[in-house]
């Protein structure tokens, strides 16, 4: 049977219900470890792809939280920056998708007309 | 999900629902909608000051999507846009001066309240029954205002002085056309002074301003409902961009948060944007004076509900009415959308 994880260990923590340890210091799946720790194996046993997935979300939570509170000044334009940015692509993701969508059925009716 | 700034678990379901509203309201409207995505995010149990901080960094990043959109409409003046920034940055600092008297008078909360829901009600009340008045008027365009002779009067208006000495153009005359606003000759002391009246109101509301903006230059100046949305939003992404770096630099703002609601609110965009080719401007405005009035009752709800003790629920229920009113108005203007686009070919993508 394949376990799927609810949410991620940082999720878990912060609710109280895990005190998970780096990747590292993880008992393996064969020791007599408590439920959390055996449950945590199992997902990284099962879902390779959603463990990394898990540790990248650890590390951005910690860069976020630590860049915050060390540097605010730097924090900010970063903030500025990263909205700026993401909006600059979804606005240019937006009309090539369009402009293909446009395109595209413009072609489709433009099809039948020609035969006809 | 974890959000970590914030320290909350909030389900990102809820945060697109959220964008995807604000999305579509600005870009029909060319408002910000700081009020509604505070409200909202309060209501998804959000800490007050990472919902406003979190609240403005959506408002600027959603207005450049939008003002991107209808600058690509042909929707954006410029001119007129900049004029008006040159006096938003004085008026939001003398608003500040008076926020800090009124704190230190402790009467800071009920003022703001108080001018929200006199103003918003007034507001909103005032757009729906021009929209009433000018939809029964015989030969009427989309366009057409009750108050066309006082934008007359107000572009008319010959405030000294006439001319200024400028480093490298010489002496410069104040007056100046513009031509997308279709206005043929303006003083530049009117866009000033509407920036600085709708920075003043912004920075005592602690608001990006839209709502007020938007009216103003329309029922006021004259400019034609959709050049007002597009240069409208410009004016935010000014007003939001300064929030956003204040409450950034005091680590009130959650990223992860705000990106998410970024990109459902660009989806979102493209709806709201690509409506006001279709639907009619008297149409647009009802709709925006539905909107403002829901607003004030919403503020009016959270006022009664600070007073009153016993009534603390109708806080919750001010922030699901504001919620739910949006939520219906994006659906009209999806359906408006959709029943136009049926109806009639899209105009060409880019007007001069």
């Amino acid at each position: 049977m394949r376990h799927r994880p609810i949410c991620t260990a940082s999720e878990l923590h912060s609710r109280g219900f895990v005190s998970y340890q780096p990747l590292s210091h993880l008992p393996s799946p064969q020791s007599s470890a408590p439920f959390p720790y055996c449950q945590w194996t199992i997902l990284i046993s099962s879902k390779p792809q959603l463990a990394i997935l898990g540790s990248m979300y650890d590390t951005l939570t910690n860069f976020l939280q630590d860049f915050s509170s060390q540097s605010p000044l730097l924090w900010a334009l970063l903030v500025m920056a990263v909205v700026a940015g993401t909006a600059l692509v979804l606005y240019n993701f937006w009309q090539l998708l369009l402009r293909w969508v446009a395109s595209t059925w413009a072609r489709s009716r433009a099809r039948p007309e020609g035969h006809g | 999900m974890f959000f970590p700034n914030a320290g909350v678990m909030v389900d990102p379901v809820l945060l697109v629902m959220l964008g995807l509203i604000v999305g579509t309201l600005g870009g029909f409207f060319g408002v910000g909608g700081g009020f509604l995505i505070t409200g909202g995010l309060l209501v998804f149990g959000v800490p007050p000051i990472f919902a406003v901080g979190t609240g403005l960094t959506l408002v600027m990043g959603s207005s450049i999507i939008n003002m991107l959109k209808h600058k690509g409409l042909g929707h954006v003046d410029f001119r007129l846009g900049l004029l008006m920034v040159c006096g938003t940055v004085p008026g939001e600092i003398l608003a500040e001066r008076l926020n800090v008297a009124l704190l230190e008078a402790g009467i800071i909360g009920p003022v703001i309240r108080y001018v929200y829901v006199i103003f918003l009600g007034a507001l909103g009340s005032f757009i729906v029954y021009d929209y009433f008045k000018v939809r029964h008027r015989a030969g009427a365009d989309g366009d057409a205002v009750s108050t066309e002779n006082l934008a007359r009067k107000v572009q008319a208006l010959r405030i000294p002085p006439h001319a200024v000495w400028l480093p490298g153009r010489g002496v410069t005359p104040t007056r100046v056309t513009l031509p997308l606003s279709n206005i043929q000759s303006i003083s530049v002391f009117v866009p000033f002074s509407v920036g600085f009246g709708v920075g003043f109101m912004a920075g005592l509301l602690g608001a990006g301003g839209g709502f007020i903006l938007m009216p103003l230059l329309v029922y006021v100046v004259g400019v034609p409902t959709v050049i007002a949305i597009g240069t409208d939003l410009f004016q935010i992404i000014i007003t939001g961009s300064v929030g956003t770096f204040i409450y950034a630099l005091g680590n009130h703002v959650d990223l992860l948060m705000a990106i998410i609601m970024l990109t459902a609110a660009s989806a979102g965009a493209q709806i709201g944007a690509t409506a006001t080719r279709f639907v009619e401007p008297g149409r647009i405005r009802g709709l925006f004076g539905v909107t403002v009035l829901s607003g004030g009752v919403a503020v009016a709800l959270k006022e009664v509900s600070e007073s009153v003790s016993r009534l603390h629920f109708l806080d919750t229920v001010a922030a699901f009415m504001l919620l739910g009113v949006s939520g219906a108005i994006c659906l009209v203007i999806a359906g408006l959308l959709l029943r136009a686009i049926r109806r009639k070919p899209a105009p060409d993508e880019v007007k001069p």
